[in-house]
């Protein structure tokens, strides 16, 4: 196989691939979640924790109070610039929108590459620091297991293959490109069996303690 | 101003009373009190810190000591949470509990009344011990608190 | 030997199964290992143990769970791929679950993706009680609490002493199994053997607010050691011998005293512990007492000089939603009430709820937690602390002891019988006597 190719496989079968075992993996892990249903509570209840829950889904982006930033703040501060990042350089670059243009049928703005570049380095950044805590800092050590160190190789080789494809860095661009594309398919696929999954399963959960504080009256 | 008072048979004149005592006398009076259910006693600490009170030449230090010492014997003998209650104990915790306002230095006392928390804790400390021997007859400790108040203030 | 050890992790096995619903699922599905919930555990941020780790605390459940519930856990078991949790595992789990834990709520509320980590603890102890891995000190209070009605062996005649000592001192009439009263009010083991005031405070206030209560001769015990070491089935009879009596007598509110997990375990968990409804209200005592407030019932006059706190317990005010009725009620009587840094919802624990101070094992890492309530106080500068439930109070106590600190602990429900309009009280004192 040469990389034109490769490249078109990653593109074509590849991705198709990737994409239906990621949407069948997710709504099977969806329904894995609710189906498993819970008992009605029977206690006489405050309120019915609905909105609470919808509120809670906003409201636990930022911490709880000032002191609980300060004691998290390297976690607070790292997750957010690769969170960012991993947004901006996902949905902001142009090939991307395109990529998605051409499977949905619409696009949006897309941020100048350079920009977007910018922030691609402040995810690497952000995720090297994070893996130098997770390796170093005695609760993450302590926690973690080889799917964390997993997940982040999963997360970080398709920033980097993509940064070194746009500055055609070392290797052929070709190549690279589908080295990258793979990459991201190859994170695709395991998603749904990973802690990735929090991406999506975080509604779920943040609703419901929201929802469990607000029947109790408390503002969580 | 002790001329004043009058022999006490109710708690209501007791409360009065006891108000229009001194500093020096609360010492004295709650000492004689605890001295009636020092039997119900097994702690040494709780034992020197009202001889202590009852010393009038004690100084500040060895009041300031002996409340350290029976303050911490107040906190061991109380019944831990969640365990089995001995009421044996429970009436030596109150001892303590009494003997703490006893000899608590000005202002120490975790009480607002200093003074009735020695005599509420004097009673519970019987009332405990009544407990301990399945005794359900009335407590005869606020009876011996009156006679023992009204005794000390013949003698004054 | 090994067939009953067998029985007893296979029916742990089978409670931690029954626990899972959706929301453990959710729960355990979002969980990064971001470590957020370790910065936020008093036992961890006290001790630096990683082991303290919240969710750390849940890893068994986790792991059933996965091999259970999920299509990739369930796959990886028939390939025998996955670790099976046995009974050692349990065992060695038991400290971290109960001594190093009083279901405070910390963590919870700090989780970015939202797991309810305490709520995952208590399905745990489900768990580690059904697999027999719970501490002697629990077991031993739970076997009381079934056997006797109380946790620390308080039997009717010794409450009924109390209850003559507290009629003796407030010259009030104490009542008992009133048919129709409009309030039935519990009390801990705890306040019956060391805060027996806390029963002629509630003898006063009831008394200038007017209002008819009683307590009930079969049902006076509010402490709930199932809820503690985590047994529904012992919960679930300890609450249905409070709504028996509550039932038998006809109230409309049954009221949990200054205690903290009493209240959740009978206002949150009891109906669904019994399955039904309740035909009663529960109100924790300070609901009860900011409701006279609002109503102008409580009548006090003086007021608390001292500069004083509130220690916010956790079952009552985090987990329990109960947040702003001590502080009405403070501002009632203390000018100069001041609150800790983190206060409210997000008050730190003392350190002995949930089982903890039951628990003789515990007894270490417990004082040590008590580090933070200590740097929180020191922090402050106040002259008094005043907390609502007796078990915080022997803990804020025993450590203000222990690290000589001189500031009274004061019971709020007796902090305010104590300032109320004279008058009216003292009136019935010499009504009685005369």
């Amino acid at each position: 196989m040469n990389s034109a190719e490769f490249l078109l496989w990653v593109r074509g079968p590849g991705l198709q691939i990737a994409t239906v075992i990621f949407l069948i993996g997710m709504v099977l892990k969806l329904l894995e979640i609710l189906l498993l249903g819970r008992k009605k509570n029977l206690a006489v209840l405050r309120s019915s924790g609905v909105v609470e829950g919808f509120r809670t889904i906003f409201t636990r982006s930022l911490p709880a109070d000032k002191n609980t930033m300060k004691r998290s703040m390297f976690t607070f501060v790292t997750g957010y610039i690769f969170h960012i990042g991993l947004f901006v350089v996902i949905f902001l670059l142009t090939p991307h929108i395109s990529l998605f243009k051409s499977v949905f049928g619409f696009s949006w703005p897309s941020l100048s590459t350079p920009v977007v570049d910018f922030f691609a380095v402040a995810t690497m950044v952000s995720l090297l620091a994070i893996l130098f805590r997770r390796l170093t800092h005695p609760v993450l050590k302590f926690l973690s297991r080889g799917e964390d160190y997993f997940v982040w190789v999963l997360t970080f080789v398709p920033l980097l293959t993509g940064y070194m494809s746009y500055h055609h860095l070392f290797f052929d661009y070709n190549w690279m490109l589908a080295t990258h594309i793979l990459s991201a398919e190859i994170m695709l696929i395991f998603f749904p069996f990973t802690k990735l999954t929090h991406a999506f399963t975080l509604f779920i959960s943040r609703w419901y303690s929201g929802s469990i504080a607000g029947q109790k009256g408390v503002k969580s | 101003m002790i001329k004043e008072l009058t022999r006490v048979s109710n708690d209501t004149e007791f409360r009065e009373a006891l108000k229009k005592l001194t500093a020096e006398q609360i010492r004295e009076v709650g000492a004689l009190f605890v001295d009636n259910v020092m039997s119900l006693n097994n702690d040494k600490r709780v034992t020197r810190a009202v001889e202590t009170a009852h010393d009038s030449n004690a100084s500040e230090n060895e009041l300031t000591e002996v409340f350290k010492s029976v303050k911490k014997a107040m906190i061991e003998s109380r019944t831990r949470c969640g365990a089995d209650c001995d009421w044996d104990d429970q009436s030596v915790h109150f001892v303590a509990r009494a003997a703490t306002a006893v000899v608590a230095p000005e202002g120490q006392c975790k009480a607002k009344d200093p003074m009735w928390q020695v005599v509420q804790s004097c009673r519970m400390a019987r009332n405990c011990a009544l407990i301990a021997v399945d005794d359900d007859s009335e407590n005869p400790e606020a009876e011996s608190q009156y006679q023992i108040f009204n005794e000390f203030l013949e003698a004054t | 030997m090994s067939e009953t050890s067998q029985a007893t992790l296979e029916r742990g096995v089978q409670a931690l199964k029954e626990q899972i619903d959706s929301t453990t699922a959710a729960f355990f599905s979002s969980c990064t290992h971001c470590g957020m919930c370790a910065d936020a555990c008093l036992f961890h941020t006290e001790t630096g143990c990683p082991t303290y780790t919240p969710i750390h605390k849940v890893e068994p459940m986790r792991r059933i769970w996965e091999q259970e519930y999920t299509l990739v856990g369930r796959l990886k078991k028939l390939l025998g791929l996955s670790k099976k949790v046995t009974d050692k595992e349990l065992e060695k789990w038991q400290s971290l679950v109960y001594n190093s834990c009083t279901l405070c709520g910390r963590c919870s509320m700090v989780c970015p993706v939202g797991i309810d980590i305490t709520g995952l603890i208590r399905k745990m102890r489900e768990g580690m009680v059904a697999s027999g891995h719970a501490p002697e000190g629990l077991i031993g209070a739970s076997e009381r609490a079934v056997e006797i009605g109380s946790p620390m062996g308080v039997r009717l005649p010794a409450l009924q002493a109390q209850i003559k000592h507290a009629e003796q001192d407030t010259g009030l009439a104490i009542p008992v199994d009133e048919q129709g009263a409009e309030y039935m009010v519990l009390l801990s083991s705890m306040e019956i053997i060391n805060y027996p005031e806390y029963l002629q405070a509630i003898a006063k206030i009831f008394k200038q607010a007017d209002k008819r209560w009683t307590l009930c001769s079969e049902a006076f015990e509010a402490t709930n050691t199932g809820i503690q070491i985590g047994s529904s089935d012992i919960a679930a009879e300890l609450v249905e011998r409070v709504v028996a009596g509550a039932e038998k007598l006809g109230v409309k509110t049954v009221i949990s005293p200054e205690c903290g997990h009493a209240y959740t375990a009978l206002r949150w968990e009891g109906p669904n512990l019994v399955g039904r409804e309740f035909t009663f209200k529960v109100q924790h005592i300070l609901e009860v007492l900011d409701e006279f407030r609002g109503q102008g019932l409580i009548k006090t006059e003086g007021v608390e000089e001292a500069k004083l706190t509130f220690h916010d317990p956790c079952q009552l005010v985090r987990r329990g939603g109960v947040v702003e009725q001590p502080r009405n009620l403070l501002n009632m009587i203390a000018p100069n009430f001041v609150e800790m840094d983190d206060h409210g919802t997000m008050n730190w624990c003392c350190g002995a709820g949930g089982g903890v101070s039951a628990n003789e094992e515990a007894d270490k890492v417990r004082i040590k937690a008590f580090d933070r309530k200590k740097h929180q106080i020191k922090d402050l500068g106040v002259d008094t602390l005043v907390t609502a439930c007796a078990n915080c109070r022997i803990q804020l106590e025993d450590g203000l002891e222990i690290h000589d600190m001189d500031i009274p602990v004061q019971g709020l429900t007796e902090m305010i019988a104590d300032h109320l309009l004279v008058s009216n009280v003292s009136k019935n004192i010499e009504e009685q006597a005369s």
